[in-house]
C-alpha cells in the first residue's frame, strides 16, 4: 500500500507545477541525513541546492 | 517496509547462560504467530531487550540493564566468561540481514569490571559486511529507533497509546514517534532547508534588479526568511531542551521508583503528620467548648438558684410591653391624625369642622405617656432573663472531657506511631529523597516556562498574522509582478524552484496530518469492530493528539475499562500501521497485562490478521499451556517456546 504521504506530496506537487522526483529527493535527503547541527544542515542545503540546480541545468520543467 | 525476523541467538545474555537461540516462524504463512511462554522475571523482557540491544547499543532501560556487568549473565560471570553477545537475523526488503553485537574483555582479566569491556558490531547483508561508518546508518535504515516502538512493545505501553489525548510525557513521546513515522519532521526540516537557500538566492537576485517595486518586495521577503529562520533555529533549541527536561524527569522518577520503600515510609509519616494536625485541632476544640460550657453551667446552677425572681421579671416585662404596645398605637393616631391634613386617610374627602372637633375630642381621651422610660427598663429585664439558663450544660459538662482525653490518647498514639517510622526511616535515605524530588519540581517548572516559549514563538511563526503567513502573500505578490518578465539569470530560476518546492512541502504539511487522521480513524474502526466481544455501537473518533476516543451511538465520548483501552490502544497501532505504510513484525511483551479471558479471545483472533508476523512473549496466567485460548489459535501457531527457569541465574529457551 502507497503510504498518505506519497500520496499527499504527489497531489500537491501536481498542484503547483513541480516534478514529484525532486520533492521526494529532498525529503529523502533529509530522513538520511537528520542532523540539527548546523555543519550537517550545511551539508544537507549544499546537497539540496545541487539537486535543484542539476533539475535547471537539465531543462526540466518547474 | 517489508521486514521479517527469522532468528535471535543468544550468548550469556542476562538469563540466559551459554548460547541459546529463538527461530520465529517465517511470515507469509497462516501459522504467522510465535509464542514464548515464561513465568514474570523468568527472562521473558530479556528478549525484547535482547533484539533492542543488538539494533541500538542498548536496552531502551533508563537506571537498569545499562552497564556490562549488568548484561552479562552471572553463572558466565561466576565462571570467568566475560564474553556476551546477541546475533539477530532477519530478512529486509528480500534481503537475508544478520546483525551481531558482542561485548568482551581482552584475555588475562581474572575480575571484569564494566569499564574493561570492548564492543563489537558486525551487520551482513547476504553475503557482504557493512563496514565502520555505515554500520549505525544501516540499523537506522531498516529500522529506525523512533520506530522501533511501533514493531517491539510492552503490554503496559498500550495504555499510552490511549492516553494519547493527555498531555503526559510518554503520550508527547509517542506523538513525536508517530509524527516520525509519518515524516513529518523532516518535511518540516526540507521546509526549513528551502528557506535558507531561497534566502541566499533572494540577495543575489535583488542585487540584479533596477524595478524598485520587486526590490522592495524582495527585501521584505529576505527579511521574512531571516525572521523565519531564527524562529525555527529558537523553537529547535527549545524543543531540544524540553527533552532534555524531560529526560532528567524521567530519570530522577527511575531513582525515585529505587526507593519505593522509603517513599511510603515518607508518605505514612506525612499521613499520621497530617492526622497529628487534625487531632490537635480536635483537642483544642474539645478545650473551647469545655470553657464555654463551664461558663453555662455556672449560669444553669446560679439560674436554679434565683428561680423565684425569674418570675416576678417576667410579670414585670409583659406590664411593661403592654403599657409600651399601648401608647405606642396612640402615637400612631395622633401622627396619622397630624399628617393627614384636614382630610380622610380614607376617602381624601374634606373634613368638616364638626368631624376635626370630634375626632381631636376621641384622641384626647387617650392620654399618651412617654414609653422610653419603660423601653429601658424592659431592655434590662429581657438582658437579665436571657443570663438565665433553661439548658442543663451541666449535664453536657460531664460528657466533653470523654471526648477531651479520647483525642489527648490518640494523640499520644500517634506520637508513638511518628517515632517508630522515624526509626525505620534512615534520615540520610530521606534526604536523598527529599533532594530528588525538589529536583524533580525544578526539572518541571524550567519545562512548563520552556513549553510556554515554544508556544509563543510558534504562534509567531505560524499563527494566522505570522511570519510564514505575511511570507506567503509577499511571495505570491511577487510571482504576480514577475509574471512575463523574462528571466535573466540562473539565481533567478533557482528562486522560483525553490519557492514552489517550499510551498509545495508547506501545503503537504497542512494536508498530510489531517489526511493521516482520516485514515487512521478508517482502519482502527475497522479493527475496532473486530475486537469488541458485545454487539456494541460504539465507534472510534481520533483526536488532535492522535489518541482515540470512544464514542457512543450518539456520539458522546464514553470511558472504557481496561481491556477497552487496550482495544483501543491496538486499534490505534493498527490504524497507524496501515495508514503509513509500516508493514512488519509485531512482538508483545505481556499483550493481556489487563484483558479479561473473553477479550483475550478476540483479540488473540485479530492479532493474526493485524500484521503478517506476531511474535507474543506470554506468562502462563496470560495464555494456559493447552488450555481453551491455546487451542483456539493453534492452526496460527507456527513457533512454541517456553522458558524454564532453572535458577535465579539461568533460564533455557526450550521448543514445544
Amino acid at each position: 500500500m502507497k503510504s498518505v504521504l506519497e500520496n499527499v506530496l504527489k497531489a500537491e506537487s501536481k498542484k503547483n507545477e513541480i516534478d514529484y522526483g525532486i520533492i521526494s529527493e529532498i525529503v529523502e535527503l533529509n530522513v538520511q541525513y537528520d542532523g540539527s547541527e548546523s555543519a550537517e544542515k550545511r551539508r544537507r542545503q549544499s546537497i539540496i541546492k545541487q539537486i535543484l540546480e542539476n533539475h535547471i541545468s537539465n531543462g526540466a520543467e518547474t | 517496509m517489508s521486514m521479517v525476523f527469522v532468528e535471535l541467538k543468544l550468548t550469556n545474555w542476562i538469563p540466559y547462560s551459554g548460547d541459546q537461540n529463538l527461530k520465529f516462524n517465517s511470515a507469509h504463512d497462516v501459522m504467522n504467530m510465535s509464542m514464548i511462554r515464561g513465568q514474570n522475571k523468568g527472562g521473558k523482557s530479556a528478549i525484547i531487550r535482547a533484539i533492542k540491544w543488538v539494533l541500538y547499543g542498548d536496552t531502551g532501560d533508563v537506571s537498569e540493564y545499562q552497564r556490562p556487568l549488568e548484561l552479562l549473565n552471572r553463572d558466565a560471570k561466576n565462571n570467568g566468561d566475560f564474553k556476551y553477545s546477541v546475533c539477530f537475523i532477519l530478512y529486509n526488503e528480500g534481503k537475508r540481514v544478520e546483525i551481531t553485537r558482542t561485548m568482551s574483555v581482552p584475555g588475562g582479566v581474572s575480575i571484569a569490571k564494566d569499564t574493561d569491556f570492548n564492543e563489537e558490531l558486525s551487520i551482513k547483508e547476504d553475503k557482504n559486511y557493512i563496514f565502520g561508518d555505515e554500520l549505525e546508518g544501516y540499523i537506522k535504515k531498516i529500522l529506525p529507533r523512533d520506530i522501533s516502538d511501533f514493531f517491539l512493545f510492552d503490554g503496559e505501553m498500550l495504555q499510552q497509546y490511549k492516553g494519547l489525548a493527555t498531555s503526559t510525557t510518554a503520550a508527547k513521546k509517542l506523538k513525536i514517534q508517530i509524527e516520525k513515522v509519518i515524516k513529518t519532521p523532516y518535511i518540516k526540516a526540507a521546509r526549513d532547508d528551502m528557506n535558507a537557500i531561497k534566502r541566499d538566492l533572494l540577495k543575489a537576485v535583488k542585487d540584479r534588479t533596477d524595478d524598485k517595486q520587486i526590490d522592495l518586495l524582495l527585501t521584505r521577503l529576505e527579511e521574512l526568511s531571516i525572521k523565519e529562520e531564527e524562529c525555527s533555529n529558537s523553537l529547535e533549541r527549545l524543543e531540544t531542551d524540553v527533552r532534555t527536561e524531560e529526560e532528567a524527569i524521567k530519570k530522577i522518577e527511575s531513582n525515585l521508583r529505587n526507593h519505593e520503600e522509603m517513599i511510603e515510609i515518607t508518605k505514612e509519616l506525612e499521613t499520621v503528620k497530617k492526622r497529628v494536625t487534625h487531632t490537635e485541632h480536635n483537642v483544642q476544640n474539645a478545650k473551647d467548648i469545655m470553657k464555654t460550657q463551664s461558663s453555662n453551667a455556672w449560669t444553669y446552677l446560679a439560674s436554679t438558684l434565683i428561680g423565684s425572681r425569674r418570675s416576678d421579671l417576667e410579670r414585670k416585662g409583659n406590664e411593661l410591653s403592654k403599657f409600651i404596645d399601648e401608647n405606642r398605637t396612640n402615637d400612631v393616631l395622633n401622627n396619622l391624625y397630624k399628617e393627614s391634613i384636614g382630610h380622610c386617610n380614607l376617602c381624601h374627602g374634606k373634613l368638616t369642622p364638626e368631624q376635626k372637633a370630634h375626632i381631636e375630642s376621641k384622641l384626647q381621651e387617650y392620654s399618651t405617656e412617654n414609653t422610653s422610660d419603660a423601653e429601658i427598663q424592659l431592655k434590662d429585664i429581657r438582658k437579665l432573663l436571657n443570663k438565665i439558663s433553661n439548658t442543663d450544660d451541666l449535664e453536657m459538662l460531664r460528657k466533653q472531657p470523654a471526648s477531651y482525653y479520647s483525642n489527648i490518647e490518640q494523640l499520644h498514639e500517634y506520637n508513638i506511631e511518628i517515632e517508630n517510622l522515624n526509626k525505620q526511616a534512615k534520615s540520610s535515605e530521606q534526604k536523598d529523597i527529599i533532594d530528588l524530588m525538589q529536583q524533580k519540581v525544578n526539572c518541571e517548572n524550567e519545562k512548563k516556562q520552556l513549553d510556554e516559549s515554544i508556544e509563543r514563538i510558534f504562534n509567531e511563526l505560524n499563527g494566522p498574522e505570522g511570519i510564514r503567513k505575511a511570507k506567503k502573500d509577499v511571495d505570491l505578490l511577487y510571482s504576480k509582478l514577475q509574471k512575463d518578465k523574462p528571466i535573466y539569470d540562473r539565481n533567478q530560476s533557482l528562486l522560483e524552484l525553490c519557492t514552489k518546492v517550499e510551498r509545495t512541502l508547506s501545503e503537504t504539511l497542512e494536508n498530510l496530518i489531517y489526511q493521516v487522521r482520516e485514515e487512521i480513524e478508517e482502519y482502527a474502526n475497522e479493527m475496532y469492530s473486530k475486537m469488541t466481544v458485545e454487539s456494541s455501537l460504539t465507534s472510534l473518533k481520533i483526536n488532535e493528539g492522535f489518541g482515540l476516543d470512544v464514542l457512543d451511538a450518539n456520539n458522546e465520548k464514553i470511558t472504557t475499562s481496561s481491556a477497552g483501552n487496550q482495544i483501543v490502544a491496538m486499534s490505534l497501532l493498527y490504524g497507524l500501521k496501515k495508514a503509513t505504510g509500516l508493514n512488519g513484525p509485531l512482538l508483545i511483551d505481556t499483550p493481556f497485562a489487563r484483558v479479561d479471558l473473553e477479550h483475550r479471545q478476540s483479540m488473540l483472533n485479530s492479532y493474526a490478521e493485524m500484521t503478517d508476523q506476531i511474535i507474543l512473549l506470554v506468562h502462563s496466567g496470560e495464555i494456559n499451556e493447552g488450555g481453551d485460548l491455546e487451542k483456539s489459535i493453534a492452526q496460527n501457531i507456527g513457533a512454541r517456546y517456553n522458558i524454564k527457569k532453572e535458577s535465579d541465574t539461568n533460564s533455557r529457551l526450550i521448543r514445544i
